[in-house]
């Protein structure tokens, strides 16, 4: 978005009526401080890029009090994107402003620039928990299987769940193995753009070198970096086509043969039909599920309006508590829908919600798990 | 103009900090930013133009009435003003800080709980800080509904409804806050709780809840209330008509009363509003277009329906179908949202909510409309939003187009200093968006009579003038006038674009 564009919109998200604050999950479901609401983000923005209020400490805190999860999007009438305005100013703030960003952020580029991986593992054990007898990469196939560091290091069952999918069809691809490094989306959702400007360019050059032309992958926030951040914020060329590896599958055709003849709660993930504005895509995960015959219960918030896990946009690094009580309340809409198996097609919502639920009592019985477990 | 320093704030903060914990007390700079504003258009427009609003000194969230009670008390000691803040949805400035006085921001929100439902008495009892939107949200899945639609639900709270005395969108049939409210507690500016009983009706003296309801934080905080609710009904069917003129349509809403047919909405809009509103450019001039919906049975609403086409064709009135009214409830919220293509044009508009009986209804349209019309670059339109059997409200709306700064600034104090001026003697100079600092000033001539009896309330009841200074024209301890007036003369008619005298 052109700074211009990005001036006016601050100007009107700042001076508005405040009608999304219904919805913000850090706003209206934890802080509850005026200050953490889509609108004050606004003003943050329109006053700092107006110069009639200094970027400091006070007002950059409320800039990562954002989930960038976009439902305030889905209520705003003039349709502001106040991630990207977001994001645009958190970017600023780490050049101008270092010691005002939370240290969990600072940390989590410390970590990227160390290991090339969100969660400072050594690069050498991304594959170490991956079953290794369901890779089978095929060099120089034109489709990419791009694991993610969350996938690689703290959920691999849903990347092995992945690959045997991709077997059992019969798909061509490859994995990059130990030589993957972070897609760069967590640092552009948290402001460290010219770090995520790199990695975006030594990424590309890697899937080039590597004949890739369709990269797939179970991380809506990788998809996002791919598929949104590399064209339009870096506008890279040589970006290959980048897919929810559910959706590629569906293209190709996918049927699932297994039955989940039980009640099934569907967890929405920002960065997947919301930030990409894709409406059909919401129902893309529910359609397989229903015709594997479960029973779809959705929770109070969905579609669009789905509430965030509270993990995104760096509001896990940035605020963890509050990011978990974010999390215990979407455990708590699942609860309410009688469903004992919660399915998303994320890691890091799997990650984040499974974490909660651990400080939920009632959630004992409810079993989180990706779509691709199941399938 | 910066607002006052307190010096007994520290120690008013570390007291509080040990009622309600550390982290609900706050100083933060941009939270205070944050407060420092309401849903005022004045506010929005010096947001837009760079004016940082004064700041009140802090921020409080208490959790239990247990808490407001004990800060209450300590607000006493220290001589803090204390504002009650719900969503800051308000458009009059009822929670912007007097900066003469300064305050203390008592943020209700985490006291927002829905504490019963009583579907025997068809009543529900909540916490101030909830949502509009979230209890009825809560209460349409059980079937029920408060019937209280402001279009602001999804930012507003019931305390601040209550405070400012609000109207909904269905307010023809089922009333206004203060008609749906059964019972209140409220914690005094002592810091003692007062609870009124829960009946549907009492003759056991003065109706003291409505004391509180519409007292706008200055007399008490509102820290819990029962309203009545409904089941929702079986039919919400909608119908608009056009008529001739003004006069005949408010003949025939009037007449539609006297047949004991209550719609749930009724709102007329004049040529203009009707022609901006509802892209009805080929309607004559002066024309009037009537929206309408009944809720109800189907075999009740079926019959008032023909009734109303009855009565509205004998004023002049066709029907027009339910497109326009269905638009209208399901677009209600849009209002209260920034538009692209006005922002793009620098405009701002904004409401006069007068009221007046039918005797005087028209007189108050016209008077009000010239008042503010004489001005060039002041565009002037209205749409009557309530009625009720005995008058209704009109939404005098004024828009400015292409003035920036302090330009625009004279330009809006003027449209509203006019309007209020105009409508004083003939109506209410409030139907529904409450008095706050924008209206203060004229409070006083509004009660007439009865201003000395709100005074010597207050007085009684908060001697140190705690609570909500500034507000409701109770200047107890305050210069004469209030903001945003202090100083401010019409300004002379050429420099405001040169108008028709």
């Amino acid at each position: 978005m052109k700074p211009r564009q990005l001036l006016f919109d601050s100007k009107m998200c700042g001076s508005c009526m405040k009608m999304c604050r219904h919805v913000c999950p850090t706003g209206q479901l934890t802080i509850k401080n005026e200050g953490s609401y889509p609108w004050s983000r606004g003003l943050v923005a329109f006053t700092a890029r107006s110069e009639f209020h200094p970027l400091n400490a006070s007002a950059v805190e409320k800039l990562y009090q954002c989930a960038t999860c976009k439902l305030c999007y889905s209520w705003c009438k003039p349709e502001v994107e106040l991630d990207l305005i977001v994001e645009d100013l958190r970017a600023d703030a780490v050049q101008n402003c270092p010691d005002c960003i939370p240290s969990g952020v600072m940390n989590l580029a410390g970590a990227i620039e160390r290991t090339k991986n969100i969660l400072d593992e050594p690069p050498a054990n991304r594959m170490a928990k991956i079953d290794t007898s369901l890779v089978h990469s095929t060099p120089g196939a034109k489709v990419g299987y791009f694991i993610g560091c969350v996938t690689a290091f703290r959920t691999p069952e849903i990347a092995n769940a992945i690959l045997r999918v991709l077997n059992e069809q019969g798909i061509e691809y490859q994995v990059l193995g130990n030589e993957e490094m972070c897609c760069g989306g967590p640092l552009v959702r948290a402001g460290h753009k010219t770090l995520a400007q790199q990695l975006a360019a030594q990424n590309v050059a890697q899937f080039k070198a590597k004949g890739i032309e369709t990269l797939v992958m179970g991380c809506p926030g990788c998809l996002h970096a791919f598929g949104i951040d590399y064209n339009t914020e870096f506008k890279l060329p040589d970006v290959p086509k980048a897919m929810h590896v559910l959706n590629f599958l569906i293209e190709q055709g996918y049927h699932p043969t297994k039955r989940l003849a039980q009640a099934v709660t569907f967890h929405d993930p920002c960065h997947y039909a919301r930030h990409f504005k894709e409406p059909k895509w919401f129902d893309i995960p529910r359609g397989v599920l229903r015709e594997m015959g479960a029973e779809l219960r959705e929770m109070e918030w969905h579609h669009k309006n789905a509430q965030c896990c509270g993990a995104g946009g760096s509001l896990r690094a940035s605020f963890p508590d509050v990011a978990s009580q974010i999390g215990v309340h979407r455990i708590g809409e699942a609860l309410e829908t009688g469903a004992k198996l919660l399915v998303s097609t994320c890691p890091l919502c799997k990650q984040h919600l499974a974490e909660a639920a651990k400080g939920v009592p009632k959630a004992k019985k409810l079993k989180i798990v990706d779509l691709f477990e199941v399938l | 103009m910066d607002t006052v320093e307190l010096p007994a704030l520290p120690s008013f903060l570390g007291a509080v900090q040990k009622i309600v914990g550390k982290a609900n007390v706050s100083t933060d700079e941009f939270s205070l930013i944050c407060y420092s504003r309401d849903a005022w258009p004045l506010k929005l427009l010096e947001v837009k133009i760079g004016i940082m609003a004064p700041r009140p000194n802090a921020v409080v969230w208490p959790e239990s009435t247990k808490h407001i009670s004990q800060v209450m008390k300590l607000a006493n000691k220290h001589k803090i003003p204390i504002i009650p803040f719900g969503g800051g949805a308000g458009v009059s400035g009822g929670i912007v800080v007097d900066p003469r006085r300064g305050g203390v921001i008592l943020d209700l929100k985490k006291m927002d709980k829905i504490l019963s439902v009583d579907t025997e008495s068809m009543t529900v009892t909540i916490q101030p800080g909830i949502l509009g939107y979230t209890l009825e949200e809560y209460l349409n899945k059980k079937g029920l509904s408060t019937c209280h639609l402001p279009s602001s639900d999804y930012t507003s709270t019931v305390g601040g409804f209550l405070a400012s005395r609000s109207a909904g969108a269905l307010s023809s049939k089922y009333g206004k806050i203060e008609d749906m409210c059964e019972e209140i507690e409220v914690v005094l500016p002592s810091g003692e709780v007062a609870r009124t009983k829960k009946v549907p009706r009492a003759a056991s003296g003065p109706d003291f809840k409505q004391l509180f309801i519409g007292s706008e934080g200055t007399l008490g905080v509102i820290t819990e209330a029962t309203l009545r609710i409904w089941p929702l009904p079986e039919v919400r069917r909608f119908d608009s008509y056009l008529f001739g003129n003004l006069p005949s349509s408010i003949n025939s809403v009037r007449e539609f009363f006297r047949h004991r047919i209550y719609c749930s909405i009724l709102r007329l809009y004049d040529d203009v509003d009707a022609r901006m509103s509802y892209g009805l450019t080929d309607i004559p001039k002066d024309a009037a277009l009537l929206i309408v919906a009944w809720d109800g049975d189907k075999d009740t609403v079926d019959l008032e329906q023909k009734k109303c086409n009855e009565i509205s064709a004998r004023f002049g009135g066709k029907v027009m179908g339910e497109k326009y009214a269905l638009a209208w409830f399901d677009e209600r919220h849009k209002i209260y949202y920034p538009s692209r293509t006005y922002e793009q044009s620098n405009m701002l508009a904004d409401t006069i909510d007068v009221s007046a009986n039918y005797d005087k209804l028209m007189e108050l349209y016209t008077t009000c409309k010239a008042a503010i019309g004489k001005y060039k670059g002041l565009n002037v339109m209205a749409h009557f939003s309530h009625f009720y059997p005995e008058g209704g409200s009109i939404y005098m709306i004024f828009v400015m187009l292409g003035y920036k700064g302090q330009e625009a600034i004279d330009r809006y104090k003027t449209a509203w200093k006019e309007g209020l001026d105009a409508a004083l003697n003939i109506g209410s100079i409030s139907h529904h968006h409450g008095a706050g600092l924008l209206k203060s000033r004229w409070i006083r001539n509004e009660l007439g009579t009865m201003y000395p009896v709100l005074e010597n309330i207050k007085k009684l009841l908060d001697p140190n003038d705690i609570c909500n200074p500034g507000k409701l024209g109770l200047y107890i301890t305050l210069p004469e006038g209030g903001d945003p007036w202090e100083g401010f003369q019409l300004p002379d008619l050429k420099q405001v674009g040169g108008g028709k005298e």
